[in-house]
Formats: C-alpha cells, sequence, structure tokens
C-alpha cells in the first residue's frame, strides 16, 4: 500500500509521534506498578488492624514464625484469611466487572448481571434457613457454589445457542428475580427472628471471621474462573468494533461467551460463597481505570482486578477503623461509598455528552 | 485468480431467505460494485459469504470451502467493514487501528515493527494520521468511516468487502476512496463494496453486480450494467448516463414512476 490522500496531511507524521504507543504502554506499566504497590501496602496494613493489639514487630514475628501462641493465631487464623480473602475477592469482582462490560459492550454491565450472586446468595441462605450451616459450616459455601452452578446452567442454557449478549442478560435478570423471590421467601417463612436476623446479615457481605479453609474452598474455583477470563482480552479488544466486525476477525463469539459466563460464574460464585454479595465494586473499579488505560478492553482485566482487590481491601480496613465494635458489614460500606460515586460518574459523563 | 467462488447462495434469516440463490465469481484485480435499493439484500449477501449469517449454497476462499476454514483462518483472507460504524470505547484511534493486525500475530505477542508500519500506511491511505490521538468516539461520522476503513486496510487480506463505504463522506474522501479500492484491486486484491451513490459506482468499479428482491439480476462492466432502463426497472428513477471526462457518468435526475413493484411510489398529495 501507498499514500493516495487527498490532501497530504501524511506528512504530518513526525518521528516523536511514532514514539507515542510506547508512551501509552508505559502509561499503562506505570499504572500496572502503582496498582501492584497499592494492594501490597494495602494487604499489609490489613494485617496490623483488627481489635486484639498487637505490636508491630510481634505482629511479624508471629506471622512468620509462629512464636507467640495468641498473637500467632489472631495473626494466622483471623487477620491472615481475611486479608487475602479481601484480595482475592476484590480481585475477582474487578476482573469479573471488567471482562463483562467489555463482553457485552456496556458499561453498565457487573458481575451480579448473569445472576450468579443472586443465585449463591439463595444457596447460602438456604444452608442458614434449614440450620445445615450450624451443624457443619461448610454447608454454607457449599451451597452457595451449588447456586451459582444452576444459575450459570440455566443461563448458559438459555443464551448458550445463537443467543447473543441481550439473551444473556434477560436470563440473567430472571435468574436475579427468581433467586431474589426465593431468599425473601426464605426470610417470609424463618423459624424465627434470629433466623431472619442472620440471613439478612449474612446478605449484608462481610469478611469478618473467615478462616483458612474459606480461602482454601474459594480459591480453586477462583483461579479457574480468573484464568477463563484472563484469556478474553484478544477477544474483548475486537469485540470494541462490533459483534460481526469481531466475528470477521477470527472470534469465536460462541466460545468467549461460554469462556465470560462460566470465569465469572466460578469466580463470583466462590466469592459469594465465602462473603456475600459485595456489591459496586465490580461496576465501578473498571470505570475508573479505563480512561488510565486508553479504554482498551485487554488492559484493563489486569488493572481492575488490582483495583478491586486494593478497594476491598481498603474497604475492609475501613470497616474496621470506623465502627470497631459495631461489626459494620463490607458490603454496606462499598454501597455506601460506591453508589455517591456512581452518582458523580453519571453527573460527569452526562456533562461530557452535553 | 479466483479468491471468491459463490454458488447458488441463499440464506439471511432462519426461515425467510433474504438472499436467493446468488452465485458469482470474485477474481484478483477485480472491483465489485454491489448495487441495488434499500433492502435489496446487499448486506446479506455480504454477511452470508463472510458465514455471519444462517445460509445454504458453496462459498469458496480461493480453493479452500468455507466450511473448513476456521473463523481466524477467515480473519486473514478477507477483512469486513461493516455499515454500522459503532465504536464501543473511547480507544485512540492508532489503537482501533491496529486491532487490524490481530488476526496475524499469535496469542500474547506484541506488536511488531511491520505490524506498526502496516497501521502507519492504513492510517495514511485514509488520512486518518492527523486523528491519531483522538478517541474513535468523539470523531465526525466521515472521520470515524475512515479509521474503521483503515483498521481493515490494516488486515491486510486478498479481499476487503465494504458496506457502503463512502456514505456519510466529502466528494474529496469518496473519490480517493475510490481511488484507493481500485488501487488495492490493481495491485492483485479482491474489492466487493455496497454502494449507492450510482456515480462512484460507475466510474470506479471494474464490475458491477445489480441485486433486487434478493436475487442478482445483472452483472457486468458499469456500462453494460447501469444502463437508463436498468436503473428506471431497478430504483425507479430517470438517471442521465453518459461520458464525462473519459469516464462513465450516471446522474439520477428524477423518479421514473417506473419502478416494477407497484408498492415502491407511494402518490402523496402535499396540498391536501
Amino acid at each position: 500500500m501507498t499514500a493516495a490522500s487527498p490532501k497530504a496531511r501524511s506528512g504530518s507524521a513526525a518521528p516523536t509521534e511514532l514514539a507515542s504507543p510506547s508512551s501509552e504502554t508505559a502509561r499503562y506499566r506505570l499504572v500496572l506498578a502503582v496498582l501492584t504497590l497499592s494492594v501490597l501496602l494495602l494487604f499489609i496494613a490489613s494485617l496490623f488492624v483488627g481489635p486484639a493489639a498487637i505490636g508491630f514487630w510481634d505482629s511479624i514475628n508471629a506471622l512468620l514464625t509462629g512464636q507467640g501462641e495468641a498473637a500467632a493465631l489472631v495473626m494466622r487464623e483471623i487477620r491472615l484469611p481475611r486479608a487475602l480473602l479481601g484480595a482475592m475477592i476484590g480481585a475477582t469482582l474487578g476482573l469479573s466487572g471488567a471482562a463483562l462490560q467489555g463482553y457485552l459492550r456496556n458499561p453498565l454491565a457487573e458481575p451480579g448481571l448473569l445472576g450468579v450472586t443472586g443465585a449463591a446468595s439463595f444457596g447460602a441462605v438456604i444452608a442458614i434457613y434449614t440450620g445445615l450451616s450450624a451443624l457443619f459450616p461448610l454447608a454454607l459455601p457449599l451451597l452457595a457454589l451449588a447456586g451459582a452452578v444452576a444459575a450459570v446452567l440455566v443461563v448458559q442454557a438459555l443464551a448458550g445457542g445463537h443467543g447473543g449478549s441481550l439473551t444473556l442478560i434477560l436470563a440473567g435478570v430472571a435468574v436475579s428475580s427468581l433467586a431474589a423471590a426465593l431468599t425473601a421467601l426464605a426470610l417470609n417463612l424463618s423459624p424465627n427472628p434470629f433466623a431472619a436476623l442472620e440471613i439478612v446479615f449474612w446478605l449484608l457481605g462481610s469478611l469478618t471471621d473467615r478462616s483458612m479453609v474459606h480461602v482454601m474452598l474459594a480459591a480453586p474455583f477462583m483461579l479457574i474462573g480468573w484464568a477463563l477470563l484472563a484469556g478474553l482480552g484478544r477477544s474483548l479488544d475486537l469485540l470494541t468494533l462490533g459483534r460481526d466486525v469481531a466475528a470477521s476477525m477470527g472470534v469465536q463469539m460462541k466460545r468467549v461467551q461460554a469462556q465470560a459466563v462460566l470465569g465469572t460464574a466460578s469466580s463470583v460464585g466462590a466469592a459469594t460463597a465465602v462473603a456475600g454479595a459485595i456489591g459496586f465494586v465490580g461496576l465501578v473499579v473498571p470505570h475508573i481505570l479505563r480512561p488510565l488505560v486508553g479504554a482498551k478492553p485487554s488492559r484493563l482485566l489486569l488493572t481492575s482486578a488490582l483495583g478491586g482487590a486494593a478497594m476491598i481491601l481498603a474497604a475492609d480496613i475501613a470497616v474496621r477503623l470506623i465502627a470497631p465494635a459495631k461489626d459494620l458489614k463490607l458490603g454496606v460500606l462499598t454501597a455506601i461509598v460506591g453508589a455517591p460515586f456512581f452518582l458523580w460518574l453519571v453527573f460527569k459523563t452526562r456533562r461530557a455528552m452535553l | 485468480m479466483t479468491l471468491l467462488h459463490v454458488r447458488n447462495l441463499c440464506g439471511g434469516f432462519a426461515g425467510q431467505d433474504i438472499v436467493q440463490d446468488a452465485s458469482f465469481d470474485l477474481a484478483m484485480g477485480e472491483f465489485v460494485g454491489l448495487i441495488g435499493p434499500n433492502g435489496a439484500g446487499k448486506s446479506t449477501l455480504l454477511r452470508a459469504v463472510l458465514g455471519l449469517t444462517p445460509c445454504r449454497g458453496t462459498v469458496c476462499f480461493g480453493e479452500d470451502d468455507a466450511k473448513r476454514l476456521s473463523r481466524s483462518a477467515l480473519s486473514r483472507r478477507v477483512a469486513y467493514v461493516p455499515q454500522e460504524r459503532d465504536v464501543a470505547w473511547a480507544v485512540p484511534v492508532e489503537m482501533l487501528v491496529g486491532l487490524g493486525r490481530i488476526p496475524h500475530r499469535p496469542v500474547f505477542s506484541a506488536e511488531t515493527v511491520s505490524d506498526r508500519a502496516m497501521v502507519e500506511c492504513a492510517m495514511a491511505v485514509m488520512d486518518v494520521i492527523h486523528l491519531r490521538h483522538r478517541h474513535a468516539t468523539e470523531l465526525s461520522g466521515g472521520e470515524r468511516a475512515r479509521v474503521l476503513i483503515a483498521r481493515a486496510l490494516a488486515q491486510d487480506t486478498p479481499l476487503l468487502f465494504a458496506d457502503e463505504p463512502t456514505a456519510g463522506l466529502d466528494p474529496a474522501h469518496q473519490i480517493a476512496l475510490m481511488e484507493t479500492f481500485a488501487r488495492l484491486a490493481s495491485e492483485g486484491r479482491g474489492v466487493l463494496a455496497c454502494l449507492h451513490d450510482l456515480w462512484l459506482a460507475a466510474r470506479w468499479c471494474s464490475r458491477i453486480i445489480v441485486i433486487d428482491g434478493g436475487k442478482m439480476i445483472a452483472d457486468g462492466t458499469p456500462a453494460e450494467v447501469l444502463t437508463f432502463d436498468r436503473l428506471a426497472a431497478v430504483y425507479g428513477i430517470k438517471a442521465h448516463v453518459g461520458e464525462v471526462d473519459g469516464g462513465l457518468s450516471v446522474l439520477p435526475t428524477a423518479l421514473s414512476g417506473m419502478r416494477h413493484d407497484p408498492g415502491g411510489s407511494v402518490q402523496v398529495n402535499w396540498k391536501a
């Protein structure tokens, strides 16, 4: 190909301008470095926040060597799993939010859209309602995972064939509504006020009193989900141009849809199973980071995972600092901070469009 | 050499054939204009050949049956610019054009120097270099159209399909685009474009296919196909067909009221 433009504007391609893609890449690396550092710092900070007054050096000593019995117990059995789960759940919500927004080509998509969160919550509610969780603590996350699996099977069966993204959203809305209705029914029929209260508190979403067992339970599902979602980068970039162009450029739409749905279900199902529904992170994090990575969907995946981890870690530190005695729920805080922030984003978008 | 071989292609949407029994070949060096009234099935024909819509019949790219080609193999044979110019995210123009190189790259590999050169060249050809840092979502319609065509040029395929590529472009960029397509064809590629601008099709296409009501009704050189009578029958227009500056010129001047389908023209009394 040779240039044959109507006006010789191509002459403006100065060598300095040719360097631009690398400056875009340099900025991406900077964003990644800053986010990684924030996650590390917040993770460490998360280890040192809690009701038990343990000195800084004692904590590190207890965590690494296991010396000092009470301190080691607090660090290894309470704070470490809490920090680990915070980072894992945050990464899951950020990554799946970014992947779903890219796949559906819609900035309003979020991990709960597929009905996975609602169905997993309902599974957990069943465990509490029937008293199974009191007999056997792992029944709660296991039933929640079963709920997530059931939701994804229904959604994928409805939207899997020639469905496309609209059917996927509709199926997700249907499953979410049904799960919400059944959860309400369980509350309605709950045997006593304490059971109802326990259900409501669980639904608010929290990382309090989770153990390494929860980490071990969630980790494999999250890793599978992350792998599926992280492999979507190239397809999501091509989807920027629309579904037809993406298909004409080599994207197998059915496979991409299955990958997005299963990846979200596996990781978000596991996150909901161990911590309850935590809203707004998956919606807001990709929004904040999108302009920083040139809006390229593939670059938004890893950055949103890190951003989500940082946000959940920060929020979980905040709930412990704001009301140490009241057990303020993480999901409540993310919604209280997230919703006004989202309003501000809407306001900003509106101003940009006028 | 034949780049595209289509026989008895029928299809469109489930249970309804928009395109009926289309058969044509496209050889290296040809710039084929696909013309016909709104709803004739031009876009559906392109989509059917690309396998984007359910269809029956034979489609071969070169020697290879399209059914046996994977989506990624197909993406190195043909580039497609649809009518919709919708870009989902505020991506910088040069990143958008760079997407055209993805079909040529193994997974997880970075952009190479030759990829970069191809992108620069495609941007230069479509005159969008000065837009390189702008966001694709904030361009004018015509500018965005040129950026999206540059993306397809960067894909560097033997075949190029474009659906109404000249719509919304100013006359200079329309002519430049037609010259670019004609030159790509002369360099050994094949171009198939749906067009509504008969004057552009008449002057720059090497061959014209007319489609009406889903059927191919004419296929030949512009001079053979674009006759007064055929334009009257297909579009219901009166057109001045002649020669200007050494090339065929078609200038629609009025409705003829002669369109074969009776629902085609409705009399409205505006004074009533």
